[in-house]
């Protein structure tokens, strides 16, 4: 937190997104199979990380996407046998950060490539998207209630009501894409009754 | 697999040996509430949070303590007023529950859970309380669905789908219900929404009317928009509206535009930041009256006015009282075309983006230095939660004051950029770490209460509260009592409504950010309220906490009802 007069935590968004889409693109249906993969499947090892939204929507990413230090970028798993999207769950998206691997916690780093770190963008404590970023503290922060968490401690709260961490998607570098190396390793979503 | 095959709701039930008839909700009944009732979330449908009962009064409410307590089991934001009709009383809370209990003694009659889609995510996730019809209670539930409960027994009568979670349509008001029809509105102004009123059948739940508060192109009030501008355009309609039973009007706020930003949406952009005037049989809109033109400071403007009658240069007008979320207190007229006339306003707390307000229409001009756009960053005063959130005034017709739940002091800063628009998620052209607060460096109060002299258009006492905002409802009685909770120290008040002395307090279990009421059983007057804090004045007391030394940071969460009665 910032020790000013100002009531702002941070600035600077998620991701740079400046271009205003003509319409609601939503779950596009697979194609290509004789019968639809399922999109809503949970990630697993093999999937490949695709962007989730702006220009390069369905596109890998790649380390030039990624700018060092953040924000966080969007993304999605896709099925690399189908390539299907896994966008029919949105428990599926995620936020990867690409930051100093010297800064990264020693539990982090194992799922981690080259700095680059992925964590579940669904918020623990009313599910909502985590896809913002605080430049200050460097944190990602979600868009709800603004609980805030760091990306080098396994997204561990460090402010706002969430409960708990967000799972972390370990993940390897292989041909400049970013590949799943197994499932999330915690809990996606939020606690509640309903 | 799917997820929507999750929708199933439960029902449970106690025995309720103390608690049998139940007295069915008419039309009737609902024009004239029994004064030992509390049959709607404003008490009548003037909407006056005021009750004619008058056993607890400016002399003994020193007297005043707890007979029972009730822990609902959820945290978060619990903001609804205990229903009550002849000693069955209805809360809901967080996480879509809905529980009937014994208005004397605090017995368990039963208890409903909604379950909602597992990825649902909640931006608010409280309820503002049921509305009764007949023999079922009614009520929103967060992810969209509308669901008629037995009112005996809890069990579901018959749910339907109002709202689309996926594209950040969702409830959290409470329905009116208003001739045989159950009326609602959605939220979801942060989500791009484009938002609706709509009414339902109380016996079948058929959808009688739907009318949305944004016009499509050709009809009236859509050349205040460009282009697919509309599509997306906000206006959530997210508080319960009052109704004007002698001309069958019912009268809804509406909220902020979306984006934010007023430049991403060129035009006055009806119907955001207004109060619609609609038939009560069909829905369709017979007038309005917009607040502020081409919104840029997220003002909704979603309370429904208070009705009343008052004197303005010696003439008796029909008309509202409205305490503005843009920080000026209206007086307007319901003509009788069923239109919404210009009369008065004035600031009740420090605005400083008006630079005049037309006094025949009402329409304000800017200070352009005050109006956020995108890549413009501008300070205004008051800040986003406004001179009033949703919080309920209320009316008290024995001192002909009307009680306004006000914070002051505080400002807020903006700079917008256009945010690619994705289904469901935020979409205000700001996020939500560059949504800037701040407070004036030499305030001596942030919360208050302002009680005005209605005839007279004069302020006649205010409270202060030096250490908190106030987001509490206000409840005023014929016994001369104004009570209030809404401070983070997670006190109850009791005020004398003429002067503003305290008259009475306690400290209860969490703070109170719900509406209280009350009602009287056996020949007893009870006081009833939820404390339960969390939402929106937990997010800003975050805020706060780094902008004032020794602000708290957090005020403890969890719900539970209290019942206060005179000690014997």
């Amino acid at each position: 937190m910032r020790e000013d007069q100002e009531g702002r935590h941070g600035h600077c968004p998620l991701g740079r997104r400046e271009v205003v889409l003509g319409g609601a693109a939503l779950l596009v249906a697979p194609v290509g199979g004789a019968e639809a993969a399922d999109n809503e499947r949970r990630p697993r090892a093999g999937d490949v990380l695709v962007h989730s939204m702006g220009p390069k929507k369905g596109a890998p990413l790649r380390l030039e996407d990624l700018p060092l230090g953040g924000p966080g970028v969007l993304a999605f798993p896709r099925d690399e046998a189908s390539g299907t999207v896994l966008d029919g769950s949105r428990f599926n998206e995620v936020v990867v950060v690409r930051l100093d691997p010297a800064t990264l916690g020693e539990e982090t780093r194992k799922g981690a490539a080259e700095g680059i770190v992925v964590y579940s963008a669904i918020c623990s404590h009313e599910a909502c998207p985590v896809n913002m970023w605080n430049d200050h503290e460097k944190t990602l922060v979600c868009s709800c209630h603004g609980s805030m968490y760091d990306p080098r401690e396994k997204a561990a709260v460090v402010f706002g009501p969430a409960p708990r961490r967000l799972a972390q998607l370990p993940i390897k570098l292989e041909g400049g894409v970013l590949v799943a190396t197994g499932p999330f390793d915690g809990r996606v979503g939020a606690v509640r009754a309903a | 697999m799917s997820k929507r095959t999750l929708l199933a709701a439960a029902a449970l039930m106690a025995s309720a040996a103390s608690v049998q008839a139940y007295t069915p909700v008419t039309d009737a009944r609902l024009a004239n509430p029994e004064p030992h009732n509390w049959l709607m979330t404003r008490g009548n449908y003037k909407g006056w949070s005021y009750s004619p009962l008058d056993q607890i009064n400016t002399n003994n409410v020193k007297n005043l303590a707890p007979v029972w307590t009730f822990a609902t089991g959820k945290r978060s934001g619990h903001q609804s007023p205990p229903i009550v009709n002849d000693g069955y009383m209805f809360i809901t809370n967080p996480d879509n529950q809905v529980i009937a209990l014994d208005a004397r003694t605090g017995e368990e009659i039963w208890r409903f859970q909604g379950q909602g889609p597992e990825e649902f995510s909640a931006l608010h996730n409280t309820n503002r309380g049921v509305s009764l019809y007949d023999d079922k209670v009614y009520v929103a539930m967060l992810y969209g669905d509308l669901v008629a409960l037995d009112a005996k027994t809890g069990k579901v009568a018959w749910k339907t789908t109002v709202a689309n979670w996926k594209v950040g349509e969702y409830m959290t008001m409470a329905p009116l219900t208003v001739k045989g029809k159950i009326v609602v509105g959605i939220s979801g102004g942060e989500f791009g929404v484009r938002g609706f009123i709509a009414a339902y059948d109380a016996k079948t739940g058929q959808q009688a009317w739907k009318t949305y508060t944004i016009p499509a192109p050709g009809e009236p009030g859509s050349e205040t928009w460009r282009g697919d501008d509309w599509k997306r355009g906000g206006a959530a309609a997210w508080m319960t509206g009052n109704y004007d039973v002698e001309t069958n009007t019912i009268y809804w706020g509406v909220g902020n535009a979306s984006p934010w930003f007023g430049d991403q949406r060129p035009g006055d952009n009806l119907y955001t930041a207004s109060t619609l005037a609609l038939d009560g049989d069909t829905g369709k809109i017979k007038g309005h009256f917009q607040y502020h033109w081409n919104d840029s400071w997220d003002w909704d403007e979603m309370n429904a006015p208070t009705l009343v009658d008052y004197q303005h240069n010696g003439r008796t007008i029909k008309g509202f009282i409205k305490p503005a979320r843009n920080g000026y207190l209206y007086w307007l007229e319901r003509l009788q075309n069923g239109g919404i006339g210009f009369v008065d306003a004035k600031p009740y707390v420090y605005q400083d983006v008006f630079k005049s307000i037309d006094p025949k229409t009402g329409r304000p001009t800017y200070n352009e230095d005050k109006k956020p756009g995108t890549g413009k960053r501008a300070e205004f005063c008051p800040s986003l939660w406004g001179g009033k959130d949703w919080p309920f005034e209320a009316y008290n017709p024995k001192t002909g004051m009307v009680y306004i739940p006000a914070n002051d002091n505080h400002c807020g800063f903006l700079e917008g950029k256009v945010q690619e628009y994705v289904a469901g998620k935020w979409w205000t052209g700001v996020d939500i770490p560059d949504i800037g607060f701040t407070v004036k460096k030499d305030a001596k109060s942030f919360g208050e209460i302002q009680a005005w002299d209605i005839d007279a258009g004069k302020k006649v006492w205010s409270v202060l509260y030096p250490k908190s905002m106030n987001w509490g409802s206000i409840l005023t009685t014929a016994g001369g009592l104004v009570f209030n909770g809404g401070t983070q120290d997670r006190m109850f008040r009791a005020y004398d409504a003429r002067t503003g002395e305290q008259l009475w307090q306690i400290k209860t279990s969490s703070g109170i950010i719900a509406p209280p009421s009350t009602y009287m059983v056996d020949g007893v007057q009870y006081v009833a309220v939820q404390a339960g804090w969390g939402v929106d004045p937990q997010f800003q007391q975050g805020l706060l906490s780094n902008l004032i030394p020794g602000w708290p940071k957090a005020t403890t969460e969890g719900g539970v009802l209290w019942v206060f009665a005179l000690q014997r």
